[in-house]
């Protein structure tokens, strides 16, 4: 990996922040609805016209497209990216907030299927065609078909209702009230949408690692191993494994990324007050600035996580030079 | 105030003598009698108890029994929300609207009433103890409670409310430079000239034009609430200004909060009005109302509502759930119409309008929309919200009568023909009548219009030959400019848009632009603008009353049905829901009335 080369990354990385951001507000303006008609209806029985261009007034709303969108993205990259509608505080301040309870559940859900889903897939490919292997494959087949809505719900209701093991939703007890936050509280706020997160997220990764282990498996150097009288096990661990894992790294950063609004669901259902229910309630009510920060923090993480997974990729595997054209 | 506890002793050891074999029941711990309210009597044969006679109360059923005797705030309600802005927030929830006056913190002047069905409307004081209003209702006088203060102690007086109109005076400029400078809801107060305080505890508002019902605007939806002066007088921003005090004068005084999941109130000690039983109220945050049910029945909390009170389904659900209630509101949800817009064809054409007034067949489409759903008779208002002023002379005038509306029909130039065996109702053009219907707004709550759409399809095409060619789902956003070029549409409207004759503004052609129905009739609009310059009661109700009429003969609009709304709470835990909930206001009178029943809310807190 040679300096120009992360100049050049660098610069395109910017170049697709710029393009994002702009499809973004296009896209965003082309939305039926705005916030303020919303929120006066529920007042009003229609919203009055003067007080709706009061509010865009107020909110510079009213302004020519060109002259919002050169502002809009003058401010993205001055880190003024406006007050929420909804919560009437910086749009950040409200991001990062909810970012750090969407962590909270997003890192360990996303670690442990990261986890299981090498293991299991990598196993699963080894063993093709085992009775192992069909029953994991059903079994991963019969998860992802589930409706992600209705697989929240029953886990909250079978969990959380009928075992009485876990909470039914949100993050601490009453009692932290007057405790206050208490992390072994939170915890156990956070085993079900964990697990739910868990379950969306292990079989894409179980998939991917067996379709990479199968396309290992049938490699040379496999058969060559074998012929050396290796044990399975020295096999799966040391040849298989590392080149089927290759394929995951990218898999795994993007996931990573794309996780963070995937979870809108999870986050409904058990009232975790994250990111993804945050993009839930700014779309409903059509919050603009909070919108866009949401998708602008999105577009980074996963410029980041690209560039992540370049960086990477020489680690997993030396025979690649990221930045070297021969 | 010796002699009062001699005598509260004395009244004790005439109870110890007399009363041995009481029998203690179940509700409140000690209310033998089941009255709700744990007299002298019935503490002092809970402590016989205690003391061993019987053997019947612990120390923590004793305790509650006391607290519901001496009127002392006790254990902790929770009650579920769905979605954090229903929390007190420690970020501002003063929004664009002033601050919140259904908080049970914060209160306004008055508060409305429900009425009861065919009676007066009413309003309840709140910080003004009574009002009366000028003969030509330009000037409004409130007299102020006397003993109320702010939660930090500070006296509550007239300048407070004098301040809180030129508070949205000042803010209602959406000119002002600084962002965060404006309040929406200043336009509920432009109709006010001036305010002035003759002493601490009188306020007297002169409007720049009559408002018969400006105690009224002051408590819709849920109303201005009174700011505290002290505080708010260094505040220019108030739509950024993030408050953590929470200082108002309502019953109960800000706690504490966990952001976007847990908030609390406490029992305000110094409340000026009656005090409540309840010690702390815990508002929970469910974003999901499965979820909301699942823990009023596993009693992680004690009550339960949506915006529009629960679904009627899953109302139904928890009828016979052990200790469980549910409260029933008449027509405390929505109200469902079928709208025309009166210059599309072929509802312009006002015989069509009457014979399709005959052609909605209520009590079915009340039997599949399911419990609560009540048919309305009347041409607008709803007889539960709008109490006497509802013309009687013009109910049921759109009665089911398919006969009839194929008489109204014919009579308007309509020609009912069969095609392939199918009845085929031709204009007076020549062709086959078609409308399109869009499905979108507040009537697709629980998938209302669907229902109603299956229900017209049966009368409108299968026997008067209407054929509804299209009900596409139409985002809520553009719902209103489909509405606008569509002969049809749904609405669902929340009942106090129903409830008072100044709601038939609806119908008249405002000066903000069309109607929502493209209404327009001369003696109508003026018929309204005399009753917004009427002050006389007896006079108004007359010009209602005319008004009503004119709905009756141009059919507009055909109300089909309101819904009840439910709510559901742990009857086991607590007794007194059964309170006259308030229309337009908050639920400060109903949590104020609760009362504990259970030792174990003794213990949450």
């Amino acid at each position: 990996m040679n300096g120009v080369y992360i100049i050049k990354r660098l610069f395109t990385s910017v170049a697709a922040f710029c393009i994002s951001v702009t499809i973004m507000f296009i896209l965003l303006r082309l939305m039926p609805g705005d916030y303020i008609t919303m929120y006066l209806e529920t007042i009003y029985r229609y919203a009055p016209p003067d007080v709706v261009e009061a509010f865009n007034h107020v909110y510079g709303l009213d302004r020519p497209i060109l002259e919002q969108y050169v502002l809009y993205l003058l401010d993205a990259f001055r880190g003024n990216w406006g007050y929420s509608l909804i919560y009437k505080v910086p749009v950040l301040t409200v991001i990062g907030e909810k970012l750090v309870w969407t962590m909270v559940i997003l890192v360990p859900a996303t670690a442990l299927a990261t986890l299981a889903g090498i293991g299991i897939g990598a196993y699963s490919g080894w063993k093709r065609g085992s009775k192992t292997d069909i029953a994991l494959l059903n079994g991963m087949i019969f998860i992802r078909a589930i409706p992600s809505y209705w697989l929240a719900l029953m886990i909250l209701i079978i969990f959380a209702y009928y075992l009485n093991l876990f909470p039914l939703g949100g993050y601490v007890d009453t009692g932290a009230l007057i405790t206050g936050i208490d992390p072994l509280d939170v915890a156990n706020h956070a085993v079900l949408p964990i697990l739910t997160l868990f379950l969306f997220s292990v079989t894409g990764t179980y998939y991917l690692m067996r379709s990479s282990m199968l396309m290992t498996a049938g490699e040379d150097y496999i058969v060559t191993a074998r012929a050396k009288g290796l044990d399975e096990l020295t096999i799966l661990r040391k040849h298989a494994l590392k080149n089927a894992m290759l394929p995951m790294v990218t898999m795994i950063t993007l996931e990573c990324a794309g996780m963070i609004t995937g979870s809108i669901f999870v986050e409904t259902i058990f009232s975790w007050p994250g990111l993804g229910m945050l993009t839930y309630k700014a779309l409903a009510v059509r919050d603009l600035p909070l919108l866009q920060g949401i998708l602008l923090v999105d577009t980074l993480l996963v410029i980041a996580a690209n560039i992540a997974a370049d960086l990477i990729y020489p680690l997993v595997d030396p025979r690649v030079q990221v930045g070297d054209n021969g | 105030m010796t002699g009062r506890y001699i005598q509260k002793i004395l009244v004790c050891c005439a109870v110890l003598l007399l009363v041995c074999c009481v029998p203690v029941t179940a509700g409140i711990p000690g209310d033998t009698d089941g009255d709700t309210i744990v007299s002298e009597k019935e503490l002092s044969t809970a402590i016989l108890d205690y003391l061993g006679t019987a053997d019947r109360l612990n120390a923590d059923e004793l305790s509650l029994a006391a607290h519901n005797c001496l009127h002392l705030p006790y254990g902790q309600l929770v009650v579920a929300v769905a979605g954090d802005r229903y929390l007190i927030p420690a970020t501002s929830y003063i929004d664009q609207k002033g601050v919140p006056a259904d908080s049970l913190i914060y209160e306004g002047l008055v508060t409305k009433l429900r009425p009861k069905e065919g009676g007066p409307k009413e309003c309840l004081g709140w910080l003004a103890e009574r009002w009366e209003c000028s003969d030509d209702a330009m000037t409004w006088t409130f007299h102020l409670v006397k003993d109320a203060t702010w939660h930090d102690g500070t006296p509550f007086t007239s300048a407070d409310v004098q301040f809180t109109y030129e508070y949205f005076r000042d803010h209602g400029n959406a000119d002002a430079p600084e962002a965060g400078a404006y309040l929406v809801n200043s336009a509920i107060l432009k109709g006010v000239a001036s305010v002035e305080c003759p002493d601490d505890h009188t306020v007297i508002f002169h409007m720049k034009s009559c408002a018969p019902l400006f105690p009224e605007t002051l408590a819709t939806g849920p109303g201005i609430a009174v700011f505290p002066a002290h505080i708010w007088k260094d505040i220019n921003l108030p739509s950024t200004y993030i408050d953590t005090a929470h200082i108002g004068t309502g019953p109960f005084a800000y706690g504490s909060t966990i952001p976007g999941t847990l908030s609390k109130v406490t029992a305000y000690e110094g409340y000026h009005g009656e005090k409540p039983y309840v010690r702390d109220i815990v508002t929970r945050n469910y974003e999901d109302e499965d979820a909301q049910i699942l823990a009023l029945k596993r009693g992680d909390v004690d009550f339960i509502s949506g915006e529009f009170g629960l679904s009627p389904r899953k109302a139904e659900s928890l009828k016979n759930a052990p200790g469980i209630g549910i409260s029933r509101i008449p027509s405390g949800g929505q109200a469902f119409e079928v709208a025309f817009t009166s210059d599309v064809y072929p509802v312009n054409i006002p015989g069509f309008r009457h014979a399709l007034s005959h052609a909605v067949n209520r009590e079915r489409i009340c039997w599949l929309v399911g419990e609560g759903a009540r048919p309305t008779e009347t041409v607008f208002l709803i007889p539960a919200l709008a109490g006497d002023q509802i013309n009687p002379a013009t109910n049921n005038r759109f009665n089911y009568d398919i006969a009839e509306a194929k008489r109204q029909l014919a009579g308007s130039g309509f020609n009912l023909t069969e095609k392939d065996g199918r009845p085929v109702l031709l204009g007076p053009d020549g062709k086959p009548v078609e409308i399109t219907i869009p499905l979108a707004g507040k009537a697709s709550m629980n998938a209302v219009d669907q229902k109603v759409v299956a229900v017209l399809k049966e009368d409108w095409e299968g026997k008067l030959g209407i054929k509804i060619a299209d009900t596409p789902q139409v985002d809520d956003s553009v719902y209103l400019d489909w509405i606008a070029k569509t002969a049809v549409h749904f609405d669902g409207m929340p009942g106090r848009w129903h409830e008072d004759i100044d709601r038939l503004d609806n119908f008249q052609r405002s000066p903000l632009g069309e109607n929502f129905y493209h209404f327009d009739n001369a003696t109508f609009n003026s018929l309204i603008a005399q009753l917004k310059s009427t002050a006389d009661p007896g006079k108004r109700k007359e010009i209602g009353f005319q008004l009503q009429e004119i709905l009756a003969e141009e059919v507009p609009c055909i109300p089909v049905f309101s819904q009840d709304a439910f709510m559901a709470y742990r009857s086991d835990r607590f007794v007194g829901w059964d309170s006259a909930l308030l229309g337009g206001g908050g639920n400060i009178r109903l949590f104020s009335d609760v009362k504990p029943a259970s030792a174990d809310v003794g213990r949450r807190a």
